[in-house]
């Protein structure tokens, strides 16, 4: 009653001006690579878990079907922050999901500037499914792979080519546990996708050239 | 009234007895498959949509006439009122509340449409944003 007749509508603009822009990225990979471990060391907040809608596509080795079964299933979600300055605040999501289900993660991927793809090089192909979603999707991802026992099964070049990624995919190594380490993998992730926004700009910046004359000539 | 009580009510009885019958039946059936559908749902009056296009990091914050009427909302409404004195992500209401993300939408959602908070969603592409990409790499880099 009393909220029907008040005018809300300009209070609710008036704070729009100080808001903060909500970026994220994504921690993504196979069960127990170190995606809640990343979240948490990233975060500047103990990390937060809810529980969430996920439409799930059966992508086991088992799967001969055309067309995927999908199947929605009650996921949780880990997810942490970190605020950059009083206009910015980054979210770094834990992508649910395990081994044998592909995803369609629509909510997590829309906007997400990017995504770490972890890697345990004892189970590489843990990651597939993420390194599939992501190059369909065309988001920028680096892949991690965490180190956080100091050894080594695989080098950065025998996980490169099992996975099949694009030469110009980064692959860091890093651990988990550690901050800066975790840091400068976002980073690494960071620079891909200002690279893609820059191509991206420079694109529509040569389209509006284009478009421009073809304009001027109509009106005229 | 009773239909029993009606004189010569072998023939009234017959027409209102198999209605109230029917009636009864149907309700039944009502009432089984508004529960099945309400029961996950209970907090949002069995409503599952309406906000689920609200982005899960858009910022929701507490506006003026919703710190007004805040003790007059019911458990749920009111405390995702509380939360938001200061800017929080739609996914951060619903983990600090013990929300299922669906639900916190529909709250949250409710609470927009009443004016009770605002949701604000950057409406850029912040993947083309190089500006924002930029400032995040600085942030970031400052941090030890």
């Amino acid at each position: 009653m009393a909220y029907d007749s008040a005018p809300e509508r300009p209070a609710g603009t008036a704070t729009r001006q100080r808001q903060p822009v909500p970026v994220k990225i994504l921690v993504a990979g196979g069960f127990g690579v170190g995606k809640t471990t990343t979240v948490t060391t990233a975060s500047e907040i103990a990390p937060l878990t809810t529980e969430a809608e996920m439409t799930s596509v059966a992508a086991g080795v088992d799967n001969n079907e055309l067309v995927p079964t999908k199947t929605t299933t009650t996921v949780a979600m880990d997810f942490g922050r970190i605020t950059i300055d009083e206009s910015i605040k980054l979210y770094i999501f834990g992508t649910p999901g395990q081994d044998r289900f592909g995803f369609m993660w629509s909510d997590l991927a829309k906007g997400a500037l990017g995504a770490i793809v972890l890697v345990d090089d004892r189970r590489l192909d843990d990651c597939f499914a993420a390194v599939d979603y992501f190059e369909k999707l065309g988001l920028p991802f680096v892949v991690g792979i965490n180190r956080f026992d100091g050894m080594a099964n695989h080098d950065v070049e025998t996980i490169r080519w099992a996975l099949a990624i694009d030469p110009v995919v980064p692959v860091v190594e890093f651990d988990a546990r550690s901050f800066h380490s975790v840091r400068d993998a976002i980073l690494v992730l960071l620079e891909e996708a200002l690279v893609r926004a820059r191509t991206r700009q420079a694109e529509k910046k040569r389209q509006d050239a284009d478009a421009s004359p073809a304009q001027a000539d109509g009106a005229a | 009234m009773h239909p029993d009580g009606v004189p010569g009510g072998a023939d009234d009885s017959s027409l209102i007895r198999p209605f109230l019958h029917g009636r009864a039946d149907q309700d039944d059936e009502l009432d089984a498959a508004a529960a099945t559908r309400i029961r996950p749902f209970l907090v949002t009056q069995g409503r599952t949509s309406g906000a689920a296009d609200i982005p899960i990091e858009a910022q929701v914050q507490v506006t003026t006439a919703g710190r007004t009427v805040a003790d007059t909302l019911s458990f749920e409404y009111r405390d995702v009122v509380n939360l938001c004195h200061d800017p929080v992500a739609v996914v951060e209401i619903a983990a600090r509340l013990n929300l299922h993300l669906g639900v916190a939408r529909v709250i949250i959602g409710d609470l927009t449409y009443q004016g009770l908070v605002s949701t604000f969603e950057p409406d850029v592409d912040v993947t083309d944003d190089v500006e924002t990409i930029m400032r995040v790499i600085d942030g970031l880099r400052q941090r030890t």
